[in-house]
């Protein structure tokens, strides 16, 4: 910092240039000093005229009359990725800059210029060893800066400790955030915990906001992740407890951290004891602010999380409450386990993207030598749903119980160095297979362990064709393992203690018994059957812009439809544009796990060849649609295959299934579709509701709870599902797949219903009072709670929107003037089958448990007629259609294991049509007038019958010209019984909820309705 | 690579020497979360005004936005600064523009909307020549960035520089209403000047020859 001396007078440039503000920082100090001195020079400034400058024009003109005090502040930003635009500058975060790195030299590149310091941060020195006074404290060196502040080094003057202070730069005028950042502050001063580092103190000087630390001795979990060698089990075991304890004690006092990472976990090492392992302290606790802060949204350096560590909810910019910290602490346990980070993506937008919709794969997948409670621990603390996470006091114990039980164990599968990646590395996501691995990862790790090499190397050997170059190693435990050979045969063997495994260089291997010992035999194999390994594909993609593939596309990379999920249905990107011919060509090779016939399934709107292995498998290039199945014979190699596939729509409809020979049920081959990166001023809008073609699964969602209830609004617009644990209503934008709203209820949902004008939405509730919710669609606030008095099975609206009902699970209907809503009428019927409307909804119809249908007046709820009886005592499920004119009744004689489905005229109670049915339908749904019915087998059923597939469990009909219900097609897909079946309002789409943890909307096919 | 690339912006003090050189553009491009930040607090009120313009209700406006800046997120990479390819701001255009389009059309056909968007509202600039729309579409870049800038300033600083830079008080009276040196005042300008440039340069495209 030392002044040059006065230089010679200036030159005009360089007036001029100092005038304008273009000169470097570190010349300006000795212009300033030459100007103090030189009168002569201050005259020629004055002088200058720079107003014809672009800039000084452009401020004068541009900017408003007076200062903005405060930019603008965009909440407006914040819907479902607030945080891709606001996320703060982490390095607020600075935990590797807090504490004196006394082995680490610090280079020139690492001290930061002070020049670069605003104005009057620091009083001036008062001695020689210091670089300014703040406060109290003799500020003694710069250690670190971040977006937020700087760190320095400095002295308590009044207790003579050395401290870390921490000194905020911006927004101390900030009346707001001043009063908030002391206010946490504060907060975390008061919390005292051995793993949170300590506040000493929080003030203020001269409008500078700082924060007085402990200088810790040891380094960041951060700098300790970037160097060798990698964390062992144990370290990591005790590292997330002793976060999770810190966090525990933070949580109690309701305070969020918010950032937790590894550059935010100090490892402090013990002063005397320099082989005792480093304990944990949390950084910054109080400091990391709330996404719904206006002041970080509007940059000014306040923390919102670190996108590849944050929770959901806070990359939504939800509330945040203590349970981000958990998905927190799950990242980074995922991350010091695998080697990786379970989100990211290449930037922030699509990592946020990430944490939002991605499920990572189980750390134990990637990482075998992870013990399964632990990789299961960590998944649960990646849940989505903040519910799901266990808090810190139980990951604490958990972790802690880990740790015991590896206490007990050979140290050698304790100390297991856990796999080194490159920790910039993040997984792909990968659909999480449950595969029966429970003792492998132990065993696998002890190998590992013994054999002194990491275990993804192994996995690797294991998985594939072991690697040339291996050295023998000896073996001196009993382990399990399991080999794969280059065929894909997989055995599996235990090792008694001093054997020796070799691998061979031609991929071969061998075990060495021990002296004395018998040769291993392989382990039994196990006795559940797994689902097949689905065939695998190397494909290489080529679009072109015509039908006929002649005029390729150049340019084509980025690869945004992966068609997994149906025809690309909720992609909006799986398109090329509106009604623009195109075609694909797929050049590459299919493999199988092993030789076998597999059964593939061809499904695409426009015109298809596919050829394996020079064989024509599909050829219908001039069909409008294709829907063809095959079967193929694949022998566990490579085999090339080529697919053409021409679309006249500008959307991809394809795709390709195939069906699992053990479970059944197709699943997608992954393939994908690239379309050309586009600026994207001409990519087309979101996909409307085109005519749909083939029936199919065509959105999928797992929350990964029961499903007891689903609805569509009148205009077809959103659809909604209950769902429990917790309970809540999710509500879904038909057009573009987002989530505009989630409803939380208090208790477990029965049924739910739109208004008929879409304004209200109304759940009935299983609670024991029979509270009807009512939700108002613009504003999704509660309107009104009904109580009913008894739990609710049912609840319907009425066509006309003047009433609707309520069916208890007693069969009690009670209705409700749907404005006056206090009024209720109570039917005098018990054990109603099923609830609907006539004559537009001015009649309530039911249908007793004795099988006759009743009219009833839903203003006076007297009786107005009786109709012929339509259902016997073997009735499963009924309903009425939208009219009220036919009723669709499925029953089941247990007795003859047979059933029937009947769309039935009320008037005549003679049925129209009618099938036979296999199994027992539990839910039946109508469209339309007897358009299309469908059912959904029954619970019953399903707990008893064993040699039925999941093909069953959803059946479409419609009717056909000889007075049957003719089997339209069955909906792959639910493996479990339906709890919630409802069409939607087009007739066009089918959504069901079911026990297997799903919801699922299928396409149902488009054709003229029979005669 | 770091273990967090997409947060370590300014994190190491290399990184933050060398970002004090650089432009907000330059540093966005670099993917340095603070700068992206600045970014969008930068043009926030722009698009909001060109939302304004094009009839996009204001629940819709977060949508855009959000779907504009990660378009240029994800295409930041690819934009220069040329004189023929035109400015940030007009590329930035182009983008709301099309968002907004695709807004409009994702609409449901029963929705209530009063007619159909006028999107000739949002339209590029015929040539290089000043015009109304364009000087408010600067403005709100200019106090944008004058309020992000202000931030980095003490008052003392920030007021004598505005005074002079831009209210064309001379420095002699603005340093004796502000109780400071004239040479201090003449130093804050040329500090905050400085700053303006080398950090919002890129965007206070000032036309080139006004009368």
């Amino acid at each position: 910092m030392s002044a040059p001396p006065a230089l010679a007078c200036l030159s005009a440039d360089a007036l001029t240039a100092f005038d304008l503000g273009t000169v470097a920082e570190h010349e300006l100090d000795q212009i300033a000093d030459h100007l103090d001195g030189c009168t002569s020079c201050q005259r020629a400034l004055a002088r200058l005229d720079t107003s014809a400058d672009p800039l000084i024009r452009g401020l004068r003109r541009n900017a408003r009359p007076q200062p903005v005090s405060e930019p603008t502040p965009v909440p407006s930003i914040g819907s479902a990725f607030r945080a891709t635009v606001d996320f703060a500058p982490a390095v607020a975060g600075d935990g590797a800059t807090v504490v004196r790195k006394s082995d680490t030299p610090r280079g020139s590149a690492t001290g930061p210029n002070r020049s670069a310091l605003p104005d009057g941060v620091l009083a001036p020195p008062e001695a020689l060893d210091e670089i300014g006074r703040l406060s109290t404290y003799r500020v003694l060196r710069e250690i670190g800066r971040g977006g937020m502040g700087v760190v320095f080094e400095a002295e308590d003057t009044q207790l003579r400790r050395r401290v870390a202070l921490k000194v905020m730069l911006r927004g101390s005028t900030d009346t707001l955030h001043r009063e908030r950042f002391l206010r946490e502050a504060r907060t975390a001063a008061a919390l005292t915990h051995d793993h949170i580092v300590p506040v000493f103190q929080v003030g203020e000087d001269r409008g500078h906001l700082f924060i007085a630390m402990p200088l810790l001795k040891g380094e960041s979990l951060k700098a300790r992740l970037d160097r060798e060698p990698p964390l062992a089990l144990a370290d990591v075991l005790r590292i997330g407890r002793e976060t999770a304890t810190g966090l525990a004690a933070a949580h109690a006092r309701d305070l969020v951290h918010r950032d937790i990472k590894p550059d935010n976990l100090w490892l402090e090492s013990a002063e005397n004891e320099p082989t005792a392992p480093p304990r944990v302290k949390i950084l910054d606790f109080g400091l990391a602010r709330g996404a719904n802060d206006d002041a970080a949204v509007t940059g000014s350096g306040g923390v919102v999380g670190t996108p590849a560590y944050m929770a959901p909810e806070q990359a939504r910019g939800d509330e945040v409450d203590t349970r981000a910290d958990l998905f927190s602490l799950g990242v980074l346990l995922y991350r010091l386990v695998t080697g990786r980070r379970p989100f990211g993506g290449r930037d922030v937008p699509s990592t946020l993207l990430a944490v939002c919709y991605d499920t990572p794969r189980p750390p134990v997948e990637l990482a075998p030598s992870v013990p399964l409670p632990l990789s299961d621990l960590i998944m649960r603390l990646l849940d989505k749903s903040p519910d799901v996470r266990p808090s810190a006091r139980d990951v604490v114990t958990a972790l802690a119980a880990l740790e015991d039980s590896f206490r007990g164990s050979p140290t050698a599968s304790f100390g297991v160095a856990l796999p080194q990646v490159d920790s910039g590395s993040w997984v792909a996501p990968k659909p999480v297979r449950k595969a029966p691995r429970r003792r492998w990862p132990v065993a696998l790790a002890m190998l590992f362990a013994l054999v002194g090499i990491s275990a993804v190397v192994i996995v690797e050997i294991l998985g594939k064709v072991p690697k040339a170059g291996l050295d023998d190693r000896a073996i001196s435990a009993v382990v399990i393992i399991e080999i794969v050979d280059k065929d894909g045969n997989k055995t599996r063997v235990e090792l008694p203690v001093g054997s020796t495994f070799k691998v061979r260089p031609d991929g071969t291997y061998e075990i060495v018994p021990p002296k004395g010992q018998p040769a291993p035999k392989p382990a039994e194999p196990p006795a559940v059957p797994k689902p097949a390994e689905p065939p695998t594909c190397g494909l290489r993609r080529e679009l072109f812009v015509d039908a006929e593939l002649k005029k390729p596309l150049a340019g084509a990379k980025s690869v945004d439809a992966v068609m997994q999920w149906g025809w690309g249905e909720n992609r909006p990107d799986a398109r090329i544009a509106d009604g623009a011919a195109f075609a694909v060509r797929w050049t590459g090779f299919i493999k199988s796990p092993k030789q076998a016939e597999y059964q593939f399934r061809f499904v695409a709107r426009g015109g298809l060849r596919v050829t394996i292995n020079g064989e024509k498998v599909v050829n219908d290039w001039d069909a409008a649609t294709t829907d063809t199945t095959k079967k193929v014979a694949l022998n566990g190699r490579a085999q090339e295959v080529v697919i053409e596939y021409r679309s006249a729509t500008g959307r991809a409809d394809f795709a390709w299934l195939w069906t699992d020979p053990v479970w059944g049920g197709e699943r997608p081959v992954p393939t994908s579709i690239v379309f050309p990166d586009r600026e994207s001023a001409d990519r087309p809008s979101a996909p409307t509701n085109q005519e749909l073609v083939q029936p199919d699964e065509m959105w999928r969602i797992p929350p990964d709870a029961r499903v007891p209830a689903t609805a569509f609004s009148a205009n077809g617009r959103f659809v909604a599902f209950a769902r429990d644990t917790p309970d809540r209503i999710e509500l879904f934008d038909r057009l573009d797949g987002k989530q505009p709203e989630r409803l939380t209820v208090a208790h477990r949902v029965a049924d739910i219903a739109f208004s008929p004008d879409n304004s209200l939405l109304i759940a009935g509730g299983k609670d024991k009072d029979g509270t009807v919710q009512m939700w108002d669609t613009k504003t999704w606030a509660t309107v009104n709670k009904l109580v009913s008095g008894k739990p609710v099975a049912r609840v319907t609206f009425a066509p006309n929107g003047k009433w609707f009902a309520g069916v208890g699970e007693d069969g009690v209907v009670t209705v409700w003037n749907a404005d006056a809503t206090e009024k209720k009428v109570t039917l005098a019927t018990v054990v109603t089958h099923a609830i609907g409307w006539a004559d537009g909804g001015n009649r309530v119809l039911t249908l007793g448990g004795d099988g006759i249908p009743r009219e009833w007046n839903p203003e006076s709820g007297k009786k107005l007629a009786d109709h012929v009886r339509i259902a016997t005592a073997d009735a499963t499920a009924a309903t009425f259609t939208a009219d009220g004119t036919r009723a669709v009744v499925a029953s089941f004689q247990k007795r003859t294991g047979t059933g029937t489905l009947e769309l039935i005229e009320l008037a005549t109670g003679k049925p129209v049509c009618s099938a036979t049915l296999a199994v027992p339908a539990g839910r039946v749904a109508v469209w339309g007038n007897g358009r299309w019915v469908a059912t959904g087998v029954s619970e019953d059923w399903w707990n008893k019958g064993a040699k039925h597939t999941a093909y069953d469990a959803l059946v479409l009909y419609e009717p056909a010209a000889d007075k049957t219900l003719r089997e339209v097609h069955r909906f792959a897909g639910h493996t479990k019984w339906v709890d919630a079946l409802v069409f939607g309002p087009d007739g066009k789409t089918l959504a069901s909820g079911s026990s297997d943890r799903s919801w699922r909307q299928w396409r149902l096919p488009a054709r003229p309705a029979p005669k | 690579m770091t273990d967090d690339r997409v947060s370590s912006g300014g994190h190491d003090g290399e990184h933050t020497g060398l970002t004090t050189s650089l432009g907000l553009l330059e540093r966005a491009k670099a993917q340095e979360p603070a700068a992206w930040s600045r970014l969008v607090t930068l043009y926030s009120p722009l698009i909001d005004h060109w939302c304004r313009a094009c009839r996009v209700t204001e629940h819709e406006w977060a949508d855009v936005k959000q779907e504009v800046f990660l378009a240029v997120w994800r295409n930041l990479g690819g934009f220069r600064k040329e004189p023929e390819r035109g400015s940030f701001r007009g590329w930035l255009r182009t983008i709301t523009r099309s968002k907004i389009t695709d807004q409009h059309r994702k609409r449901p056909a029963d929705a209530t909307v009063v007619g159909s968007a006028p999107l000739d509202h949002v339209s590029e600039p015929s040539d290089g020549s000043e015009t109304p729309v364009i000087s408010t579409e600067l403005g709100h870049v200019y106090a944008q960035a004058l309020a992000l800038l202000e931030r980095d300033f003490v008052p003392a600083t920030w007021r004598a520089f505005w005074l002079v830079a831009v209210e064309c008080r001379r420095a002699e009276d603005v340093a004796a209403e502000l109780g400071l040196s004239t040479n201090a005042v003449y130093l804050a300008k040329s500090r905050v000047l400085r700053r303006l440039r080398d950090e919002f340069g890129d965007f206070l495209d000032p036309p080139p020859d006004a009368p």
